[in-house]
């Protein structure tokens, strides 16, 4: 099976999910040949709310019914708001909830992020977090405390046994320098999706971090996303883990009471 | 999981390629042998090729050169692009030579090599290079600015500011690659390039989510857009999925696939 393990879903004027583009997600996946997506709802910019990380994840839960399928969720929140681990527990207890989608609000090795990772370790759900190393001043003043591997890294150190994903190894800056760090965390993990389809990148990365620690992800970039593994210097039986293989083994430690 | 398969015919030609070496990122089948083995890979006829070390050479012909000699042995499969800085000595004479040597087409890159795309030397290259019945081909960038090396230029190119300079100059015949036109279906921006003869290579774009390629087939005509790798700075498979998902008739994708980039780039100099 093939399961792309970072992707989104979003608004439609009205709040509500924008079936749309659920739906076109499915379409593209038919056409591509994906067969699950896993997903959740960013707001990319301002301070992010209970009410609002709670409305996106409802749309999460619209998507999943649309297509029960095709999608599943990852629990997005604002780690420093009070209600953030009753809104992973209600998702992920009540709703099925796969894992936790992190954004860039707090460094993933900060002390806040710290009680989300320990509910996740007990639970063994990854923690999907968006990550990079921007060289460029738009992104660096945009995006402050996005988290790069060495936060990872850092991370994997206080809590070795959780499911850490770096996301997009092509969407978020020096994908060299990443690797770098990442090699020598052994626990994290990391998504190939973004806009970046860098040849040799993938090959790379696979030899960086070996072939069990590298997911095949979209982000919405979805020939590039499928295009950079099908190019990458694999055999069938290691694109196959990438592909799905990988990240359905992590969907397998689901440990939730 | 869907695999390229050669739907499209023995005639596809990639639009946009690279020989050569990149300073801040080391490239692999990076020379003649290794893009003549994505090519024979991909089904791809032939390549429309540039110099990668001619964009960061102060003298920039010398990268024309370059591959000239590199490709000589297999001529037949490739077009060239021939990079010049039109703020550096002596273009003019080179622009002849890479005439006189068949290349096929012009490389600019105002960012990197510093000079306005609406500055006189711009238009003065862009004019002979019409006199002398070659299309003007620029990139919206080669790297993605979020990885950029320090030493490297911070900038893409706006696509806008090549339709206006397309506009002063509508004699011309331009080619915009990586480029990412995400203008509504009733853009009037769409309308402005519609007007003029302007290429679009689709790396960069998508058939599926928004369908800004469809968009951009609706609004040009299917005689306008290019298929485009940019390999080997990018992998080539995103472009040929691209151009299967695309919600178009076969004779819309094989101008797409070939057909297009035949007639442009085939057309003798004068």
């Amino acid at each position: 099976m093939v399961i792309d393990c970072h992707m989104h879903v979003r608004a439609g004027k009205d709040g509500l999910l924008d079936t749309v583009y659920s739906d076109a997600t499915i379409e593209a996946g038919d056409l591509l040949g994906i067969d699950l997506f896993c997903v959740s709802d960013l707001q990319l910019t301002g301070p992010l709310t209970y009410a609002e990380f709670h409305a996106a994840n409802e749309r999460v839960k619209q998507a999943i019914a649309r297509h029960p399928k095709r999608y599943r969720g990852y629990c997005y929140v604002n780690p420093s708001d009070p209600q953030a681990l009753d809104e992973i527990r209600a998702r992920v207890q009540g709703d099925g909830f796969i894992g936790i989608k992190l954004y860039n609000q707090h460094f993933i090795d900060s002390d806040v992020v710290a009680p989300v990772l320990e509910l996740a370790t007990q639970w063994q759900i990854p923690v999907l977090m968006h990550g990079g190393k921007p060289n460029d001043p738009v992104t660096q003043k945009l995006q402050p405390n996005i988290s790069t591997a060495l936060h990872f890294a850092r991370a994997a150190e206080r809590f070795p046994k959780a499911i850490l994903i770096e996301a997009h190894i092509g969407g978020g800056g020096d994908w060299e320098w990443a690797l770098k760090h990442l090699r020598e965390a052994p626990s994290v993990f990391l998504d190939t999706s973004g806009s970046v389809i860098d040849e040799w990148m993938v090959d790379k990365a696979v030899a960086a971090l070996g072939i069990e620690r590298v997911l095949f992800a979209t982000d919405m970039t979805m020939e590039g996303g499928v295009g950079k593994i099908l190019d990458a210097d694999l055999s069938d039986e290691h694109r196959a883990r990438v592909l799905g293989g990988n990240f359905q083994s992590i969907l397998n430690r689901r440990a939730v009471p | 999981m869907s695999t390229y398969k050669p739907l499209f015919g023995p005639g596809i030609v990639d639009a946009h390629a690279f020989i050569g070496n990149w300073p801040f990122r080391r490239l692999r089948n990076n020379d003649v042998a290794g893009v003549l083995a994505m090519m024979d890979k991909f089904g791809i006829n032939v390549s429309c090729v540039a110099s990668a070390d001619a964009i960061l050479y102060r003298d920039s012909h010398d990268g024309n050169r370059m591959i000239h000699e590199q490709t000589r042995g297999a001529a037949d499969r490739f077009n060239l692009y021939a990079t010049l800085n039109p703020a550096y000595a002596g273009w003019q004479r080179d622009l002849r030579e890479c005439v006189d040597l068949g290349f096929k087409a012009l490389r600019l890159y105002p960012i990197y090599h510093g000079y306005a795309i609406d500055s006189p030397e711009c238009l003065s290259i862009v004019d002979a290079a019409t006199e002398a019945g070659l299309p003007v081909s620029f990139t919206c960038r080669i790297e993605d600015a979020r990885q950029r090396h320090w030493m490297d230029v911070i900038d893409n190119l706006d696509p806008e500011r090549v339709l206006a300079l397309a506009e002063q100059r509508p004699n011309a015949t331009f080619i915009l690659l990586e480029a990412i036109l995400g203008w509504g279906r009733e853009s009037d921006l769409w309308k402005r390039m519609h007007a003029l003869p302007f290429y679009v290579e689709l790396s960069r774009m998508t058939s599926v989510l928004d369908k800004s390629i469809e968009v951009m087939v609706g609004a040009l005509g299917p005689e306008r857009v290019l298929l485009g790798t940019g390999y080997p700075f990018k992998t080539p498979s995103p472009a040929f999925l691209k151009l299967q998902c695309l919600n178009a008739d076969e004779e819309t994708k094989t101008l797409i696939a070939g057909g297009n980039a035949s007639r442009l780039f085939d057309a003798d100099p004068v």
